[in-house]
C-alpha cells in the first residue's frame, strides 16, 4: 500500500515506523530537514522536504498513486487544509487527520465527502485523556478497554501478592470470583506475554487480561477486592494533576464533572492563568512539581491519585516516583518515549499511559486489511484484539469452543449477539452475524486473518 | 475636550426634556385640571434654553472623545433636574425654591423621596410630571437620545459607557444605537406590561399609568399619600412584586432572553440573577419570620416592603418602621446592596457585591494553596485585575460618600437614625429612610441645607460615583 505521511515529528515517526515496518510504501513530507533526516536515518521509506499543503510537494511524494494520507503534523488547520488539497487534486482514497482542537471535533457536520474530506480524525491528547479518565474510574485495573461500545471491557490488573487470587488455576478461577462470567485472555509472567491455557496458575505479581461484560464490572472488582477500591468513589477522590498541557487540561475537566477535588500544578505562569480561567472548580498552582515543599504545601500524602501528564516524561517519572514516596494509593505516568515504557515496571509505577502508542493503534486499525474495527494491543503490544463478524458461511459455525481448532496463541473472549454479551466458556458456539473479540499475538496475526478470511470476513 | 460639542449635545437633552414636559400639559387638559399653561410655559422655557445651546454649540460634533461623555452625562443630570423643578414651582405645588428642586431631582434619579403630602389632592399633571420624571430618569433619558439621535455617532458610545450602570459594560448589538434601541423597547413594553395588568388588577387607568412608570424605573413615587398601602388587592400588590423585581434584573438578560423566546435558561445561567433571587429569597424569609414572631406583620406585607426595598424602588403597603430592629437592618443592608446591574435599580448593584465577595473568598483560598492561581469568575469567565481593583475603589469611594453625606446632613441639625438612613436611602436612590424620613412619613421636615445635601447625594448614586468624580479630579479638566 502506498501511504503518504505528513508531519515528521512523534506521532508522524512512530506511524512511518510501523507502517514501513510492514511491508507499505511510505513517503514522509515534513519541512524540517533535521527531523527528516533522522527518518531517513532510522527507517526504509521516501522523504520530501516541503509544506504538508502544498501541491508541489505532495505531487513530489507520489500523492497520486497513494491509498492513504495521514496529516500529522502540529495544526489542526494545516492538517485540515492538506486532507482537502490531497481529495481535490489527487483523489486520495482514505484521508486521516490529527486534530487536537476539541471544538472542531465537536461538530462532525464539518466532516464528510462534501465538507472536510477527513475519513478519521485522531486525536492523540484526547485518546490519552480518554483512556485516562476510565482508568481513573476502575482504580485497582492498571488498564481498561472498551468493545463494542462499552459492552464488553478487557480490563487488565496485577495479582496482588496477599491477595486470594494468586496460586489459582485459571480453571478454578470463576469459583473465586463468585460465579462471575469473566475470561483470562492474556497472562503476563516475567514481561513475556501470551494468551494462556486453563491450567495457567497465576503468580503474584503476574498481570493479566479478563474480559467481562460491562454491566460486571462493578462486581469484579468488588470481587477482587482491593484496598485501594473499597470505600472512595470518583466524587470523593483527592486528585492531582501534574502539567497543564492539552492532556492535563482534558483530565481535569473531566474529572471535575465526576465531581472530584482536582488540583493542578503548572509552571509556565500563562499557562496556569489561562488554566484557572478555563477550569471550573480545579484548583491551579503555579509551581513546579519536583518541589518537595510545594507538593507538601498542598499535601500530596493525602492524595489518592496522582496524575504525572506533563509533556516531558523525565518529570513524569520522577514525579511519580516521588508520589510513590509518599505513598499515594494510584499513580499514572504519562511517558512517550518507548525506552522509559520498559523501565517502568522496574521502578514500580504500573499505570503507564502513552498518547503515542494509543494515536498509533488508532491509525493502524484503519489501515489493516479489510475494515477491521476495534483493533487494540495489549500489554506491551504483543497481543492484539480484533473484533470480527461471523458470517452464515463461516466455517467456525455451531462448534462448541473447546474443539474449535484455533491457531496457537489465539483465543475468543467475547461474543456479541445483539445487545447481549456471551463471556464463552469451553460449551459456547459462536452463531451468525454474531461479533466475535479475538485475542491473538502480533506474530500469529496474519495466520488468524488467513484462517478467518474463508468463514469469518472482517468487513 | 469639545466644550461646543459637550453643549450642542446638552441642547439635544434638554429639547427632548421639553417636549417631554408637553405631556403633562395634555393630561391636565384631558382632565381640565387647570395648570395646562404652566406646563406649557415651562416646556417652551426649556425648549427656547435648549436651542440656544444648540444654535451656540453650532451642530453635531464630529467626534466626542471619554471626557466629553463624562462631562455631558454629568452635566446633564445636573441640568434637567433643575428644569424639571420648573412645574413644580409655576405651579405654585412647591413654595420653596428648593423644595422643587428636591422633587425634581428625586424623580429623575429614581429615588422617589418626596417632601409633598396630601398626592391624592393634587392636580393629575403634577402627579403624572413626577411619575413621568421616573420613567424617563429610570433607563436613563440620555440612552433615550443615543437610541433617538443617530447623528450622535460615534460619541453615543462614550455617553453610553458613562451613563449605563455596573461593573462590566456589554454592546448588546453591534452598533450602539441599536443597543439602545432595545433597551428602550424592553423598557417601554415592560412599562406598557405593567401599566395594563395594574389597569386589569382594578387600578384607575390613570394611576396604572403613573404606577405602572415609578414601578418600571424602579422609582417608588405613588399618586398616593398612603403609597401602595392605599390599594388592598392582592392582585395589584403581587403584580407590582412581579413588576419590581423584574425591572430589578439586569436588562441586558432580558434582551438576550427576549432571543430565545424568553427561555429561563438564558435567566439561570447567569450568577448575578442567581444571586439576586437568592439574596431576595433570604431576605424575605428572614423578615418575615422576624416579623412574623412578633406579629408585627403579615406575609404580604413582608414581601412586598421587602422587594420595595431590595430593589431600592421604595414603595411601601406598611409602615414598616414599626418592625422589629432585626428586620430594618436588615432593609438597611439591603438598601446597599441593591439591584442588578444594567436595570433600572439603585444601590451598589448586586453583581459589585457579588464579585467583591469573591474576591473576598479569592484571598483566604490564596492562604490555603500559597501558590495557587485563582481568578475571580463571574458567569465562568474570568474578572481581570482591573476591574477588581476598580471594584475595590468603586466601594471605598462609595462608603466615603455615604459617610460624608451622612455627617453633613448632621451637622444641619438632623438627628443620628435619620441622617444615616436618609443619606442611605437617597445615595442609593431608595426613597424612604427610617427615623422622621420613614416610610410612613415624607422629607418635608428636614432643614434646605438638609435637602441639598441629599440631592447631591442623589445624583452622586444615579452616577455611581465615578462618573461624577471625574469630574472633579484637575488632571480631567487639563488640555
Amino acid at each position: 500500500m502506498n501511504v503518504l505521511i505528513l508531519g515528521a515529528g512523534e506521532v508522524g515517526f512512530h506511524i512511518a515506523q510501523r507502517l514501513a515496518s510492514e511491508g507499505n510504501n511510505v513517503s514522509v513530507i515534513d519541512n524540517d530537514a533535521a527531523r527528516l533526516q533522522r527518518v531517513a536515518d532510522t527507517m526504509d521509506v521516501k522523504t520530501i522536504l516541503g509544506y504538508a499543503t502544498h501541491p508541489s510537494s505532495l505531487a513530489q511524494a507520489g500523492a497520486e498513486n497513494a491509498e492513504l494520507l495521514i496529516a500529522a503534523t502540529t495544526s489542526d488547520e494545516t492538517n485540515m487544509l492538506a486532507c482537502q488539497v490531497a481529495h481535490s487534486l489527487f483523489k486520495v482514497t482514505t484521508k486521516m487527520a490529527r486534530i487536537r482542537e476539541t471544538d472542531y471535533v465537536n461538530h462532525p457536520k464539518l466532516f464528510g465527502r462534501d465538507e472536510l474530506p477527513i475519513d478519521l480524525i485522531i486525536s492523540p491528547e484526547n485518546e490519552a485523556a480518554k483512556s485516562i479518565v476510565k482508568r481513573f474510574q476502575v482504580t485497582s485495573a492498571v488498564d481498561a478497554q472498551e468493545f463494542a461500545g462499552g459492552k464488553v471491557q478487557l480490563l487488565g490488573m496485577r495479582i496482588p501478592p496477599k491477595g486470594h487470587l494468586a496460586g489459582i488455576a485459571l480453571s478454578e478461577l470463576h469459583e473465586v470470583l463468585d460465579g462471575l462470567r469473566t475470561y483470562v485472555v492474556a497472562h503476563e509472567h516475567n514481561r513475556l506475554w501470551r494468551v494462556p491455557k486453563p491450567e495457567t496458575v497465576l503468580l503474584a505479581g503476574d498481570s493479566i487480561y479478563l474480559a467481562v461484560a460491562g454491566h460486571d464490572v462493578g462486581r469484579l472488582l468488588e470481587c477482587m477486592n482491593h484496598e485501594e477500591c473499597r470505600g472512595k468513589s470518583s466524587a470523593q477522590r483527592n486528585v492531582l494533576i501534574v502539567g497543564g498541557g492539552h492532556v492535563g487540561y482534558i483530565v481535569a475537566q473531566q474529572l471535575e464533572k465526576l465531581g472530584t477535588s482536582v488540583k493542578l500544578i503548572e509552571h509556565n505562569p500563562m499557562r496556569a492563568e489561562w488554566l484557572a480561567e478555563h477550569l471550573d472548580r480545579t484548583v491551579v498552582i503555579h509551581g513546579d512539581a519536583l518541589d518537595r515543599q510545594l507538593l507538601e504545601e498542598e499535601s500530596i500524602d493525602t492524595i489518592d491519585d496522582f496524575l504525572a501528564l506533563t509533556n516531558d516524561d523525565e518529570t513524569n517519572i520522577l514525579g511519580s516516583l516521588i508520589a510513590k514516596k509518599y505513598k499515594v494509593p494510584h499513580i499514572v505516568t504519562l511517558v512517550n518515549r518507548a525506552i522509559y515504557s520498559d523501565l517502568m515496571r522496574e521502578m514500580g509505577l504500573e499505570i503507564t499511559v502513552s498518547p503515542r502508542l494509543t494515536t498509533a493503534s488508532a491509525i493502524l486499525r484503519h489501515v489493516r486489511k479489510g475494515r477491521i474495527f476495534g483493533l487494540s494491543s495489549l500489554g506491551d503490544g504483543t497481543l492484539e484484539v480484533l473484533e470480527a463478524e461471523a458470517l452464515k458461511t463461516s466455517a467456525i459455525l455451531d462448534i462448541p469452543l473447546s474443539e474449535l481448532e484455533l491457531p496457537e496463541n489465539a483465543v475468543i473472549g467475547a461474543i456479541i449477539r445483539g445487545d447481549d454479551v456471551i463471556i464463552p466458556d469451553g460449551d459456547s458456539m459462536v452463531e451468525p452475524n454474531d461479533h466475535v473479540l479475538l485475542i491473538t499475538q502480533g506474530t500469529s496475526l496474519r495466520e488468524v486473518e488467513k484462517l478467518f478470511e474463508v468463514g469469518l470476513e472482517f468487513f | 475636550m469639545h466644550i461646543k460639542g459637550v453643549i450642542w449635545t446638552l441642547g439635544v437633552l434638554i429639547v427632548l426634556f421639553a417636549l417631554g414636559m408637553l405631556l403633562p400639559a395634555l393630561v391636565s387638559l384631558y382632565f381640565s385640571s387647570g395648570h395646562a399653561d404652566h406646563f406649557f410655559i415651562a416646556s417652551v422655557l426649556t425648549a427656547s434654553l435648549g436651542l440656544i445651546m444648540m444654535k451656540w454649540g453650532g451642530g453635531s460634533p464630529k467626534r466626542l472623545s471619554h471626557k466629553d461623555g463624562f462631562l455631558i452625562v454629568a452635566l446633564a443630570w445636573v441640568v434637567l433636574s433643575l428644569l424639571g423643578a420648573i412645574p413644580f414651582w409655576t405651579t405654585g405645588v412647591c413654595v420653596s425654591i428648593v423644595d422643587g428642586l428636591f422633587e425634581s431631582t428625586s424623580g429623575l434619579t429614581t429615588t422617589g423621596a418626596t417632601i409633598l403630602t396630601g398626592l391624592d389632592n393634587l392636580p393629575p399633571s403634577i402627579l403624572f410630571w413626577r411619575s413621568m420624571q421616573e420613567w424617563l430618569g429610570g433607563m436613563g433619558i440620555i440612552v433615550l437620545a443615543v437610541a433617538v439621535m443617530p447623528l450622535l455617532g460615534v460619541g453615543g458610545m462614550q455617553l453610553f459607557r458613562a451613563e449605563t450602570p455596573g461593573p462590566v459594560k456589554d454592546k448588546l448589538t453591534a452598533r450602539v444605537t441599536e443597543t439602545a434601541k432595545a433597551l428602550w423597547y424592553i423598557y417601554l413594553a415592560m412599562t406598557m406590561l405593567a401599566g395594563i395588568a395594574l389597569w386589569l388588577a382594578g387600578m384607575s387607568a390613570f394611576d396604572a399609568i403613573n404606577h405602572a412608570m415609578t414601578t418600571v424605573a424602579i422609582g417608588g413615587f405613588s399618586t398616593h399619600d398612603a403609597s401602595m398601602g392605599y390599594y388592598d388587592s392582592m392582585w395589584i400588590r403581587g403584580l407590582t412584586v412581579i413588576f419590581m423585581l423584574l425591572a430589578g434584573i439586569n436588562f441586558t438578560l432580558h434582551f438576550a432572553a427576549m432571543r430565545r423566546g424568553f427561555s429561563i435558561k438564558s435567566y439561570s445561567h447567569d450568577d448575578e440573577f442567581r444571586t439576586y433571587i437568592k439574596w431576595i429569597s433570604v431576605l424575605i424569609l428572614l423578615i418575615g419570620s422576624l416579623t412574623l414572631l412578633t406579629g408585627s406583620g403579615t406575609w404580604d406585607e413582608i414581601i412586598f416592603n421587602t422587594v420595595a426595598i431590595a430593589t431600592t424602588t421604595g414603595f411601601a403597603v406598611s409602615d414598616y418602621a414599626l418592625w422589629p430592629p432585626g428586620t430594618t437592618m436588615l432593609l438597611f443592608a439591603a438598601m446597599f446592596v441593591g439591584a442588578c446591574a444594567g436595570s433600572t435599580g439603585g444601590g451598589m448593584k448586586v453583581v459589585r457585591v457579588l464579585l467583591l465577595f469573591r474576591q473576598g473568598m479569592r484571598e483566604i483560598r490564596r492562604l490555603i494553596h500559597p501558590h495557587g492561581v485563582i481568578h475571580v469568575k463571574i458567569n465562568e469567565q474570568s474578572i481581570g485585575g482591573p476591574v477588581v481593583q476598580a471594584l475595590w475603589g468603586f466601594f471605598v469611594l462609595y462608603m466615603v460618600c455615604y459617610g460624608i453625606v451622612a455627617i453633613l446632613l448632621s451637622f444641619t441639625g438632623v438627628d443620628m437614625l435619620t441622617s444615616l438612613t436618609a443619606a442611605a436611602a437617597c445615595i442609593t436612590n431608595t426613597g424612604p429612610g427610617f427615623g422622621t424620613v420613614g416610610p410612613a412619613s415624607t422629607y418635608a421636615s428636614l432643614p434646605d441645607a438638609a435637602k441639598a445635601v441629599l440631592m447631591f447625594g442623589m445624583v452622586l448614586g444615579r452616577l455611581e460615583i465615578f462618573t461624577f468624580f471625574v469630574l472633579l479630579v484637575p488632571e480631567f479638566w487639563r488640555k
